[in-house]
């Protein structure tokens, strides 16, 4: 554009507080979630109103850079810090303020560790997402508190379009979990289960006469403890009215990756993979201490 | 092709589509006219379903919230896009490479983005709108709300009430 190259030195017109919120939306979606709730509600009223559309707060993934961000010393705590002279930004008031902007529309949730262990009496985050996120498709769970892995099977009739669930550790309260879900998640199709002990009662929750399983069509128990017997359990009558496409049981303990048995009854799924699993927990020549169900090499490391 | 005469007619139309030879004219608000290529001028969903529905091609299309500097530019992204192939690897660089400079210069006057995004989203060319977005989002990313206000010319226009309502809700948990 030759010209018009006089336009050199702009002082910028005050377009940009003008830009329609629908444009802004659209500039927001490729921002980050921090970026979205700490500096651009803070410029100007029109981009105050086009960061709280809630559909910018559908998908919240907490677990990217969540230890940079919520420790005292990130840099998300300490921008609201000074913005708004609140003392500790906290994972808890984080997860507050983007529920709250999604206004119940929230349909994919990631959280990282580091939930707060609320005492029984206060409601703990995962209450909170309860109430707030009815709509959830997916959903991502940290090892939970004792009081919320008791609360887990109470809370599942909330989510009654989940389709995915994640958790990263196997809560006790597995059986009760399995048998909610069957009942009040119709569309769930996806199981994933990332650590933990899978015991006889949790592998007959999973059975293939179970409930959950006409549900299921994918089901992922990788660097679980799992015992033969318990896998057994999982994948007798595979193949049957209600198919599991897909199940993985990889880097696990309790049964051997090239077991002839394990691998025969899990032919008929069409997506079968236990590669990594070991029968037992050798010791790779790293020095462990000899604490064979707890040994880190199968707990996910944060 | 409703008031096709016959299949031969409605081939030679389609080829003639294909090949992107039919020109269309496209007027600035200040009506000044520009003639495109059809395959150019298909880059836009709104004039691309103007001319599907059979529209006013002979008679061209007025652009009464477009003015011409701002034409001339997004008439540049989308001769590249709708003229040119991107079947190989060379040409599909070659087309990054025109993006990677098409924004570069709008980035440095950003007065002229604000013009060319709104145009994009007017004239619906997605690919467009996505570069200048991210553009913007680029911008935004790192900064503090006073920075982003500095680099956009916004004024702050927040009430002392819309700052205790802010506070309270990012604080209530």
């Amino acid at each position: 554009m030759a010209d018009r190259t006089t336009r050199s030195t702009p002082p910028p017109p005050p377009q940009w507080a003008e830009l329609p919120t629908d444009c802004l939306v659209h500039v927001f979606r490729r921002l980050d979630l921090d970026e979205l709730a700490s500096a651009a509600p803070l410029v100007c009223r029109g981009w105050r109103r086009a960061a709280a559309d809630p559909s910018l707060w559908r998908a919240l993934d907490l677990r990217r850079d969540h230890l940079a961000r919520f420790m005292p010393w990130g840099a998300l705590a300490g921008a609201l810090a000074r913005l708004h002279g609140v003392h500790r930004f906290t994972l808890a008031g984080f997860l507050r303020l983007c529920v709250a902007r999604a206004a119940g529309t929230v349909a994919d949730l990631a959280l990282p560790p580091l939930l707060s262990s609320s005492s029984s009496s206060s409601p703990s985050e995962l209450d909170h997402v309860a109430a707030e996120c009815p709509a959830l498709r997916r959903l991502a769970l940290p090892e939970l508190s004792p009081s919320d892995d008791a609360r887990l099977p109470s809370l599942v009739p909330r989510w009654r379009r989940l389709t995915h669930l994640e958790l990263d550790s196997k809560p006790s309260s597995f059986p009760a979990v399995a048998a909610a879900l069957a009942l009040h998640c119709p569309d769930l199709a996806v199981l994933r289960v990332t650590s933990g002990s899978v015991k006889p009662e949790d592998a007959a929750a999973m059975a293939a006469s179970s409930p959950l399983r006409g549900r299921l069509r994918s089901l992922c128990l990788d660097r679980c403890y799992l015992p033969r017997q318990e896998l057994f359990a999982i994948l007798a009558g595979c193949g049957g009215a209600a198919p599991l496409r897909e199940f993985t049981a990889r880097w696990c303990v309790g049964f051997d990756d090239k077991d002839e048995e394990v691998l025969a009854r899990g032919a008929a799924i069409e997506r079968f993979d236990i590669g990594g699993s070991r029968l037992l927990d050798e010791p790779d020549g790293d020095a462990t201490n000899g604490d064979d169900y707890c040994d880190s090499s199968y707990v996910d490391v944060i | 092709m409703a008031t096709g005469s016959g299949a031969a007619a409605a081939a030679a139309d389609a080829e003639e589509k294909e090949s992107g030879s039919r020109m269309i004219t496209l007027t600035s608000n200040e009506g000044k006219a520009f003639v495109v290529t059809e395959a150019s001028a298909r880059q836009s969903a709104t004039i691309r379903s103007m001319v599907d529905d059979g529209g006013c091609v002979d008679k061209g299309f007025p652009l009464p919230n477009v003015d011409s500097k701002t034409l001339a530019r997004v008439i540049q992204y989308c001769d590249e896009h709708g003229n040119k192939e991107a079947h190989t690897v060379d040409e599909r660089a070659a087309l990054a490479k025109f993006d990677k400079d098409f924004i570069a210069e709008l980035d440095a006057d950003k007065a002229f983005l604000y013009d060319v995004t709104m145009a994009a989203n007017y004239l619906h060319i997605q690919g467009l709108f996505a570069l200048t977005t991210q553009c913007i989002a680029d911008t935004i990313k790192g900064k503090t709300p006073e920075e982003i206000r500095t680099a956009f010319g916004i004024e702050y226009d927040l009430t002392a009430q819309d700052e205790e309502e802010i506070k309270e809700e990012d604080t209530h948990a």
